[in-house]
Parts: structure tokens; C-alpha cells; sequence
């Protein structure tokens, strides 16, 4: 018989390495939306009251809302690839808070290579044994065309007032 | 338990560590971003023991917590932008130490409004104390530092 302690020890454990193949499947079905035109993996992820809140992509509560907007990503992006990295996980009992890294790539619809640079703060619950995202916030350092980098945004941003 | 099970807490152990090691790194990174980004060194100074060597290649090697400071408080001169992505762990733990080496991909934009890229690899020293890890000793091997719209051709490193 393994002690309380102990179990909560390896608990967390596998609790963060749940949250982090979770946010990969986040980013998988974020890149099949575009690709693919496929909502279903993405929707899987989210809480039934997820809240989704991507900066200039909006802030979308609910995941009926949240399918709303993601029908409606095929129209605009005809290609993204997500690429997280830097994960900083904490784990209390059965919520946990994420900060992630990430670089996407895209291709609108008029052909346009974009880089988008930013941080995302996660907020994830445990439903009946599964983590699940339940509020993702995007803070946004650049989008912009490969071709024109990403100094205009981060200057405006960070650049000495 | 801990007679009774020493090589399964040790397992536990080991894992924790490792798992606190990699959120040190990126503890780190963030810290780096908040130098370049909004001129704050405190985050970034939280982490190193005071007698760490801060070695950062052509970019400078500084001995102690005082000194990186120095440095750090100049980077803002010259930069108004940088996030610091680090992939591929390989860390090593013994008792309290540990060593790590990640590879780094960053981006910058410097004050003539210039985006640049770098990649290198950073060998780390870790120490645990008191429960925590810290980095006495960090190295960085700059493969490139370039230009966005130049490229890292004719650029590469000579530690290559």
C-alpha cells in the first residue's frame, strides 16, 4: 500500500504531463481546422463553458460559440501550424493553470505567409478523470506578414514611450 | 516508507526534480524576455545563485549576481524586443546538482527597428538549495544571430 503522500506526489506528475499532451492536441486540432476544416478534435479540449479569448480574434464564451467562430477560420487562413513550447504548468488538485510559448505559421486566403508571435495563459479543469481547457487567453506580440517581421507590433508594444 | 520503498521515493524524486528543473528554464526565459522587453532584471537575478557565471558567449562572461546585473541593466539600450523559446531537454541530475543542455531559438527586435533571429545551445549548471533550484552556470553557443530578411548564411558560429 503507496501512502496518501507519495500518491499525490505521482498524481501531479501525471497531471502535467496530461496538461501538456493536452495542449498539443489543442494545437493538432487548431491546425486541422485550418487544414483540414475539421472543428471536432479541437472541440473535444474544451470545457462545455470554455472561454476562448484571442485578442483580435475575439473572445468567445461557451463552446457553441466557440464553434461558431472556428466555422468560419477555413474563410480566412488556408494553412496554420502551431508550435508550443515553454510550458509552465501548476497543478492544484483538479485545476491547473498553463503559460505557454508559441510560434504559428499561417497562409490566409489571399496567399499571405503570416508569423504570429505570443504568450497563452490556460486555465484547465478535470472532468470525470480528463483535463479539459477551460479558458485559453492569447496575448499576442505580432501577427503579421513573414515579409514585414515583427518590429512594428513589439515596438508599439514594448518600445520606449 | 521512505526504508521501506527507498528506490520508488528516489524515482519520485528524480522526476520532481527534473520536472522543477525544466520550470526553472523556463522561468529563465521569461525573465530574459522581461530584460529585453520592459528593462526588468529582477525576475532573471531570482534565479541564479549568487556566485553564478553568466556566460554568454560573444555577448560577454559575467562572475556573480552583481555583475549579470550590470549587463543586464545595458540590454535595453539596444533592444526592445525578445522571447526566448527553448526546446529539447537534456538534463542530467545528481543529488544536488544537475546539468542541462537546451537547444534556443529567439527572436529579437533590436532600437534601429531591426528584427533579428538567433539559434545556439545553452549548457546550464544547476544547484538545489534549500529545496529550489538554481542556475549557478549558464553557457551559450551562438550558432547565428542574424538579420530577418538577410538569412544566416556565411554567419555560423565558429564553435562550428
Amino acid at each position: 500500500m503507496v501512502d496518501r503522500d507519495v500518491e499525490k506526489r505521482i498524481q501531479k506528475l501525471e497531471d502535467i504531463e496530461a496538461i501538456k499532451r493536452l495542449k498539443f492536441d489543442y494545437a493538432e486540432g487548431c491546425d486541422l481546422v485550418a487544414n483540414q476544416n475539421n472543428l471536432e478534435p479541437l472541440l473535444k479540449v474544451f470545457t462545455e463553458d470554455a472561454v476562448w479569448d484571442g485578442e483580435a480574434f475575439g473572445k468567445h464564451i461557451g463552446k457553441t460559440a466557440i464553434k461558431e467562430f472556428l466555422s468560419g477560420i477555413p474563410t480566412m487562413l488556408t494553412y496554420s501550424m502551431h508550435h508550443f513550447t515553454n510550458p509552465r504548468v501548476v497543478v492544484d488538485g483538479d485545476q491547473a493553470q498553463g503559460r505557454w510559448y508559441l510560434l504559428a505559421f499561417f497562409t490566409d486566403v489571399d496567399d499571405n505567409d503570416l508569423v504570429l508571435i505570443g504568450i497563452e495563459d490556460d486555465e484547465y479543469k478535470k472532468v470525470d478523470g480528463q483535463w479539459l481547457i477551460s479558458s485559453m487567453i492569447l496575448t499576442t506580440h505580432s501577427q503579421a506578414p513573414l515579409s514585414e517581421g515583427w518590429y512594428k507590433s513589439v515596438t508599439e508594444k514594448f518600445g520606449l514611450k | 516508507m521512505k526504508m521501506k520503498y527507498p528506490n520508488f521515493i528516489n524515482k519520485i524524486l528524480y522526476l520532481e526534480d527534473l520536472r522543477a528543473i525544466k520550470n526553472l528554464k523556463n522561468d529563465y526565459a521569461l525573465g530574459c524576455d522581461e530584460v529585453f522587453c520592459r528593462g526588468c532584471p529582477e525576475p532573471l537575478l531570482g534565479l541564479f545563485t549568487p556566485d553564478a557565471v553568466w556566460d554568454v558567449g560573444r555577448f560577454g562572461r559575467f562572475e556573480g549576481v552583481g555583475s549579470i546585473k550590470e549587463c543586464l541593466e545595458e540590454i535595453r539600450e539596444s533592444y526592445v524586443y525578445s522571447i526566448h523559446y527553448f526546446t529539447n531537454p537534456r538534463i542530467d541530475i545528481q543529488g544536488y546538482r544537475a546539468e542541462g543542455r537546451w537547444n534556443l531559438w529567439a527572436l529579437y527586435t533590436d532600437v534601429k527597428e531591426q528584427d533579428l533571429i538567433l539559434t545556439g545551445t545553452e549548457d546550464d549548471n544547476y544547484q538545489k538549495f534549500q529545496n529550489k533550484w538554481f542556475i549557478k552556470e549558464m553557457r551559450l553557443d551562438v550558432h547565428f544571430q542574424a538579420p530577418l530578411f538577410k538569412g544566416w548564411h556565411g554567419l555560423i558560429g565558429e564553435s562550428l
